[in-house]
């Protein structure tokens, strides 16, 4: 262990240089012979532009998978020797944490229709824990609301309320709902900065399924305050809360392969590293300064606003001079993943997006070099899969024409002599020479665990491991051509401007039979179009590309199966799949958890009331009607016109029920403090006869009189005594 | 827990009957439940005495809606009981009526005063406390700051040079020496062989 505190403000330039140098050049060394070799077996057979462009794809994809291969080794070594002593987490020494005397911190979770119960549990968990590091007067927690549906704007307003009262909180936990959502995320933060961020030095950014024990936030702060120079220190979370098959893989990839990778990513970000948008602390005064996006000049998926804000931000900051670190050890950071495959792709969808936008930025003036290598890494993740796809179809396309009546094998040796490979050799050499480099940075993690004893019993012990690992790698190497699929179709719907619809999915994450074969037909079909293709061309090109082909036949059950929620708990109960976070949970994972189990969710609304159960709460109930305005924003004067409108929109309301209204109406109705008070009292003082049918059936919830037994001298049909009128079908 | 009291007016032959009053005798009871009030004794009495009142309002307002009148006549008692409990503003004002339920719940009345609600006798004085202290803060105290947006440039300045500024050039002015003895590495095995 390495007790020497850290300084960032004392980093030689040269040996940031160094670090950096060092990295490009391993990966110069790795990919460099690989594109030799393919380039010599493109020329065993002769050059024409089918190879050039197999040639040209090869490089770019072996770089990528070069730079992952070469950071893990990195990340390796590094960690051996007792971890990087330039890393942000050594700035603070063993006595620090008691003398620095924490800044005024907030700590916001921005929100946008995500489940209340999850959130509000999460948010009590974490308010609790810093409540016990005895830091909590320093800190405000803020839930900040861009929903969009009101039945989750109601829900979440009488839970933040229930939230503060048990906790004791009031005035320590804010709501605050936006009236529109500009700008989404980086718009909600935005709008907290204008208005509160003078109040405080620092901003925690949590996502609504982030979890950050009290020790970790306060240590944030401690950072920031150590080290003046930091603008911004990004936390690597931890996945947890997997329950489905996929989520448990990715959490046991990422908890597995991570610190190694997180390591040799800190190497040669230093204080050049990315900001991901949550899990973060965030010096509020500099981020004011300089860190509003602009709107980007043109329109189509590259200009407007801009989407992914996190990269942007890094590179604003630290374009003004602030330092950005990696926090790469630090405890008790988590956030959740998502549950299937389509989950998967849907926030792949809006990410990829937002990345490919940042094209506009790798040439603007004044980011710091290594911003522009964040933007352009973030771009070529989701930009790879074309490629990949185009390099699949150009090898096919190739082996075609080699195939191809009177197309011979030029005779020349590899490396003209050089090496005595046949021309099989040389291919099947390269193709292993990739896979090795893949697998790398999961044989090296392996390898890392060796001197952890500790961390390997909390996985499970090495069977537990080495079994995880494999059917990890085989799960993904199947989802990994359904991956490249969606990407493809979302790079190509993007700059098309097109959208895409995705089917409702059901709560807890579950796959639906139904949704899962709308989603992946398409992949099924092209996978069985090209295994028909491939086997025509070449039986042995058919071999080599038959995991692939694979993946896309079987992405329907690939994708169900991963998705269940009982395989999931199944697998977590024979200790699959099993991390540290599972073994020996910290205090936070146990609180949240039980809070969760303990929830017991009210009997359902009546299906005809469910799509409006908010604003029928926010209307009828006395108590959800007066929190709901006690938040809203009062008008002494309400334009004359504004005023005829909500009337109308008022009397529609009750006398037709809401579906006569437009979603839009509904939210301005909501928005306006004085239409809720009026509807709130017009609601009970009207005869049921002069409401809808809708009203009639909701009122009903509040009647203390029970139907009629139903026995043989009811009358057919059996209804009740009226209770407050007729009701709906 | 508070009794409920005596001294409420029973049922009797001046409580009107009919469908038009049994809606308004059931729609005063659910409101009145909607605040949590379950003591169906206590339920019971409140609006048989607040229908009674509204029959009497009805002689004189015969057009009126009888769950209009008895609705108003509900206002007006809760509004009373707001006064006694010390709670002062102009109980024909909607923004009131819901500022007082909204000290109902910030005080968590209906939970730790179960039956106080509406009781005949004065109110606790700890509820009364309860209620004047329930405030809520919305948030912090506003203090705006400006958040201008950043300026971002594209491409070179307008005298075709790099920007000096520009870390990003130097950065990889220093690093192109040994990626290029690296390629050029490369250069020298592809010659030797080809």
């Amino acid at each position: 262990m390495n007790l020497v505190r850290f300084d960032p403000a004392s980093l030689d330039a040269t040996e940031v240089a160094r670090r950096r140098h060092r990295l490009v050049t391993l990966v110069l060394l790795i990919a460099g012979p690989a594109v030799l070799v393919m380039a010599d077996l493109h020329r065993r057979t002769g050059y024409d532009g089918w190879k050039a462009v197999h040639l040209a794809l090869f490089t770019v994809l072996f770089s990528l998978i070069a730079l992952g291969a070469a950071q893990s080794l990195i990340g390796f070594f590094i960690r051996r020797r007792g971890g990087d002593p330039c890393r942000i987490t050594a700035s603070l020494g063993p006595d620090d944490t008691e003398h620095i005397v924490s800044a005024r911190t907030a700590v916001v979770m921005p929100i946008c229709n995500e489940e209340v119960g999850r959130v509000i549990e999460g948010l009590r968990v974490m308010y609790r824990s810093v409540q016990r590091t005895g830091k909590l007067a320093d800190c405000d927690f803020f839930l900040l609301s861009d929903s969009t549906d009101p039945n989750r704007w109601i829900e979440e307003e009488a839970a933040w309320l229930a939230l503060t009262r048990q906790l004791g909180a009031e005035g320590r936990i804010f709501y605050r709902k936006r009236r529109g959502g500009i700008n989404k995320k980086a718009g909600n933060l935005a709008d907290f900065c204008r208005r509160w961020g003078r109040h405080y030095v620092y901003m925690v950014v949590l996502d609504a399924d982030s979890l950050m024990s009290g020790d970790a936030i306060v240590r944030l702060a401690q950072l920031m305050e150590r080290n003046p120079r930091v603008g911004i220190i990004q936390g690597v979370p931890v996945l947890v809360n997997g329950e489905t098959i996929l989520a448990r893989l990715q959490q046991f990839a990422s908890r597995l392969y991570g610190p190694v990778s997180a390591a040799g990513l800190n190497y040669w970000q230093l204080g050049e590293a990315n900001y991901w948008g949550h899990n973060a602390i965030i010096r509020l005064a500099p981020f004011i300064a300089h860190c509003s996006l602009p709107e980007l000049p043109g329109e189509g998926a590259f200009g407007g606003r801009i989407m992914s804000h996190d990269y942007v931000e890094a590179a604003l900051m630290r374009r003004a001079g602030w330092e950005v670190w990696l926090a790469t050890d630090l405890d008790g950071n988590y956030e959740e993943c998502p549950a299937n495959v389509i989950e998967f792709a849907q926030r792949d969808r809006r990410w990829l997006q937002g990345n490919l936008q940042h094209a506009r930025l790798v040439g603007a003036k004044g980011f710091h070099a290594v911003n522009r290598v964040h933007f352009a890494l973030g771009i070529l993740a989701y930009v790879a899969s074309p490629l990949w796809l185009a390099f699949l179809i150009v090898s096919a396309v190739i082996a075609w024409r080699f195939g191809a009546p009177g197309v011979a094998l030029a005779p020349v040796e590899s490396f003209a002599g050089y090496a005595q490979w046949s021309y099989r050799t040389q291919a099947v050499l390269l193709f292993l020479f990739t896979f090795a480099l893949l697998f790398l940075p999961k044989l090296i993690a392996l390898l890392d665990l060796r001197a952890r004893r500790q961390e390997v019993a909390a996985f499970g012990g090495w069977g537990d491991l080495v079994g995880g690992v494999f059917l990890e790698t085989l799960v993904f190497t199947l989802l990994a051509p359904v991956l490249m699929l969606y990407h493809t179709a979302f790079i190509a719907l993007t700059i098309a401007r097109r959208k895409i619809s995705w089917g409702t999915q059901r709560r807890g994450g579950e796959s639906a039979l139904g949704e899962t074969i709308a989603a992946h037909w398409a992949h099924t079909a092209v996978g069985a179009v090209g295994w028909m293709t491939v086997t025509r061309i070449d039986a042995t090109l058919a071999f080599w590309m038959a995991p692939i082909l694979a993946g896309l036949i079987c992405s329907v059950p690939l994708s169900y199966f991963t998705g269940s929620l009982p395989l999931g708990r199944a697998l977590r109960r024979e200790g699959l799949f099993k991390t540290p976070e599972e073994s020996r949970p910290l205090p936070e994972l146990l609180e949240l958890a039980a809070a969760l189990a303990a929830r017991r969710p009210g009997p359902p609304p009546h299906p005809v009331l469910a799509e409006n159960y908010g604003l029928l709460q926010a209307v009828i109930d006395p108590f959800v009607n007066a929190v709901h305005v006690s938040l809203l924003r009062a008008k002494d004067e309400q334009p004359v016109a504004s005023e005829e409108r909500f009337v109308g929109l008022r009397a529609t309301l009750l006398r037709e029920g809401p579906e006569a209204l437009t979603p839009r109406d509904r939210m301005a109705l909501l928005m306006d403090l004085d239409s809720m008070n009026a509807l709130h009292h017009a609601l009970w003082s009207s005869p049921a006869a002069e409401l809808a049918g809708w009203w009639r059936l909701a009122l009903q919830h509040y009647n203390v009189i029970a139907p009629v037994p139903e026995t043989a001298f009811t009358p057919r049909g059996g209804e009740g005594h009226i209770v407050s009128g007729p009701t709906t079908s | 827990m508070i009794a409920v009291s005596n001294d409420l007016p029973s049922a009797d032959a001046s409580v009107p009957a009919g469908p038009d009053w049994d809606e308004a005798f059931l729609r005063v009871e659910s409101y009145l439940r909607a605040h949590q009030l379950e003591s169906r004794v206590l339920l019971n009495r409140l609006a048989t005495a607040i229908i009674a009142e509204a029959r009497e309002r009805a002689r004189g307002n015969p057009a009126a809606a009888p769950v209009a009148l008895a609705m108003g006549v509900t206002h007006e008692r809760i509004g009373a009981w707001f006064a006694r409990a010390g709670r002062e503003g102009d109980q024909a004002s909607e923004r009131v009526r819901a500022a007082d339920r909204l000290a109902l719940v910030l005080a968590d009345l209906p939970g730790r005063w179960p039956n106080c609600f509406l009781a005949g006798e004065a109110v606790p004085h700890e509820a009364a406390e309860a209620l004047a202290s329930a405030t809520r803060e919305p948030g912090p105290e506003l203090r705006f700051s400006n958040m201008p947006p950043a300026t971002l440039e594209f491409g070179f300045d307008a005298a075709g040079q790099p920007d000096p500024s520009n870390r990003g050039g130097r950065f990889l002015a220093r690093a192109a020496g040994p990626w290029l003895a690296v390629i050029l590495l490369l250069g020298v095995v592809w010659a030797a062989s080809h």
